[in-house]
């Protein structure tokens, strides 16, 4: 202490004093705080959901107290959901190839926090969902539906946040190396988001409509636009033969081409170089059998993957088609699991299943012997819903990530789980993230 | 019983006479006073200095009137609820506020004396003032407030700053 100085010492504090000061700030001086000296340090790193629990009440939606997740302390509750306040569109930080911190679209600052995603700990992205004219906590009871908002991302890729719902559909495309966010608005249309990991194509249709409309961008145009630029910068191609009303009900890229599949069953692969696009013939159109009409599928540049409900028996397979060869394994897959998700590695596919007690199955299946070589199974928290969704393989192949839904009071909080896969070949999977 | 005087000996050895109920809103001194019973001999309370004594009995005064705090053994008390900092009353105010050019140095024994009193109420407010004084300051700014070595390696801060990342200006 020094009295001549008129500073206070902090060091005669005893803890509990000190604790009880750092206990009224908020949220951004008591991170500041850490940074003070080893002693301030050590007194957070003891005390952490002492001091973070009182703040996690403070930043949750509904002012209670979130369920924490085995090795989360209160203080990763806060980052999860942040002041979603303070955000701003130049706060869009990417820390490197895979973690970013994304906040807000455009113009929906006064939005609610519908759906936050995490890899490593970190936020990655943060999804709204729009209620225009009405402010969080109104007296109308109105809270956002949580099935209306999705959120796609792809490691390294940025990702797509895709708003549904009455009263207003939003969609976004966040993508690593340019800040500027695109945004358009449409009406009651969900998207479904393709990217490559060899070229700086981004693809999105619109899940909603038979005109085979696919939206492209391209990761350098981006760099050119600015903050507020919309979406009707970005090339809009129709990806169905002339003449022709097909719903393309999916859509990937391999390298740049599109590849769709669409409701005549069949598998087309476009060439985007000249002005309008045309259908790469003749190698690159594939026939699927018209009695699986159930196609959640997966490509890759050799072999698709299909999984199917007969119409009559309800009987579900899982079909890995060579693409030169026809199909190669037809798996039946029991009553009691639902495909979720596909993806193919290199060296393997992936397969997401959710079964009816509520387990979440990821299974390997080799490419060169299509046999299943490993499988990872998650089973749920009480408090966590089954959502489990977008499997998707991290461009280095070694990470395999999917989403988890944690049910709020009124909200679904989701979880980005990351897995450390490897090669493919281990035995025991790594649970990396969430 | 309330209305008898109590004698409090303060670090210097200087006595100031108060009446039990003022003093009891010490839960160290109610309790020692349960403690001994009637009796006259002078309490020495050789951690407080005679003029944070009279600043602490004057705040006592001035509460003498308020209903005694909850316990705050309750930790859920502490844990679940989020503190505010800002409902500090006026009185409170300028009585913790003190000599301008004194401020620091009297705030900061005047929380050490309501910590080792046990006068929660009075140490609510100390710690609320100093909470003020910290928000929205640097680390430097706080380590000069309280002359504070900055013992870090400039990569140890940098770290924790990394790790507060995601906090907006942390």
């Amino acid at each position: 202490m020094s009295a001549d100085t008129g500073t206070l010492s902090s060091f005669s504090l005893p803890t509990e004093t000190l604790l009880k000061v750092l206990s009224y700030t908020d949220l951004n001086t008591l991170c500041r705080t850490e940074r003070v000296c080893k002693r301030w340090k050590a007194i957070h790193s003891d005390n952490t959901n002492r001091l973070w629990r009182p703040q996690t009440c403070s930043v949750s939606e509904d002012y209670r107290v979130p369920y924490l997740l085995d090795g989360e302390t209160y203080k990763d509750v806060c980052r999860i959901y942040g002041l979603w306040e303070t955000f701003t569109l130049d706060k869009l930080r990417w820390n490197d190839a895979k973690v970013a911190t994304i906040t807000p679209l455009t113009g929906l600052q006064n939005e609610e926090p519908a759906q936050k995603l995490l890899i490593n700990k970190k936020i990655l992205g943060v999804a709204s969902t729009s209620y225009p004219g009405r402010k969080r906590g109104d007296d109308t009871g109105n809270r956002a539906d949580r099935d209306t908002t999705e959120f796609t991302v792809e490691l390294g890729h940025g990702g797509a946040i895709m708003y549904g719902g009455k009263k207003l559909s939003t969609f976004g495309i966040l993508l690593p190396s340019s800040l500027p966010q695109l945004s358009s608005q449409h009406h009651d249309t969900k998207w479904q988001l393709a990217t490559t990991h060899s070229s700086n194509l981004l693809a999105a249709r619109p899940r909603q409509t038979k005109a085979g409309t696919v939206q492209i961008w391209d990761e350098k145009k981006h760099l050119r636009v600015k903050k507020n630029d919309t979406i009707s910068s970005v090339r809009t191609v129709k990806l169905v033969p002339r003449n022709a009303i097909l719903y393309v009900y999916a859509l990937t890229l391999v390298s740049i081409e599109p590849w769709t599949t669409s409701t005549d069953a069949a598998v087309r692969v476009w060439d985007l170089s000249g002005t309008e696009p045309s259908l790469k013939r003749p190698h690159h159109s594939y026939t699927i059998e018209k009695e699986y009409p159930s196609v959640l599928y997966g490509i890759s540049d050799v072999s698709i993957a299909i999984s199917a409900t007969t119409l009559h028996t309800r009987y579900k397979r899982l079909l890995i088609k060579h693409l030169n060869s026809g199909i190669n394994r037809c798996d039946p897959i029991p009553f009691s699991e639902t495909i979720t998700s596909l993806q193919f590695g290199r060296t393997h596919l992936f397969v997401g299943s959710v079964a009816r007690a509520g387990n979440l199955t990821v299974t390997l299946f080799s490419l060169s012997s299509y046999t299943a070589t490993n499988t990872f199974s998650y089973t749920p928290a009480s408090h966590e819903t089954r959502l489990f969704d977008r499997l998707r393989l991290s461009e280095n192949g070694m990470q395999l990530s999917f989403i988890t839904g944690q049910a709020m009071t009124n909200r679904t909080l989701q979880r980005l789980h990351v897995l450390d896969v490897g090669n493919g070949e281990g035995h025991v999977w790594k649970r990396a993230g969430g | 019983m309330s209305d008898t005087l109590v004698t409090l000996t303060s670090q210097e050895g200087k006595p100031e006479q108060v009446p039990r109920r003022i003093a009891e809103r010490s839960t160290l001194l109610k309790n020692m006073l349960e403690d001994v019973g009637e009796s006259n001999q002078p309490i020495p309370l050789p951690n407080v200095s005679h003029k944070i004594l009279k600043r602490v009995l004057e705040y006592c005064i001035h509460h003498k009137d308020d209903p005694q705090p909850p316990s705050d053994d309750d930790k859920d008390s502490f844990d679940s609820s989020r503190k505010r900092s800002d409902d500090i009353d006026e009185w409170d105010q300028k009585f913790i506020k003190g000599k301008e050019e004194e401020h620091n140095e009297e705030l900061f024994q005047i929380i050490l004396a309501a910590n080792y009193l046990d006068i929660k109420p009075l140490l609510d407010l100390g710690c609320k003032t100093v909470a003020n004084m910290i928000k929205g300051k640097s680390p430097e700014q706080i380590r000069e407030m309280f002359n504070i070595e900055n013992d870090f390696t400039p990569e140890e801060e940098d770290q924790i700053r990394r790790e507060n990342e995601w906090a907006a200006d942390a």
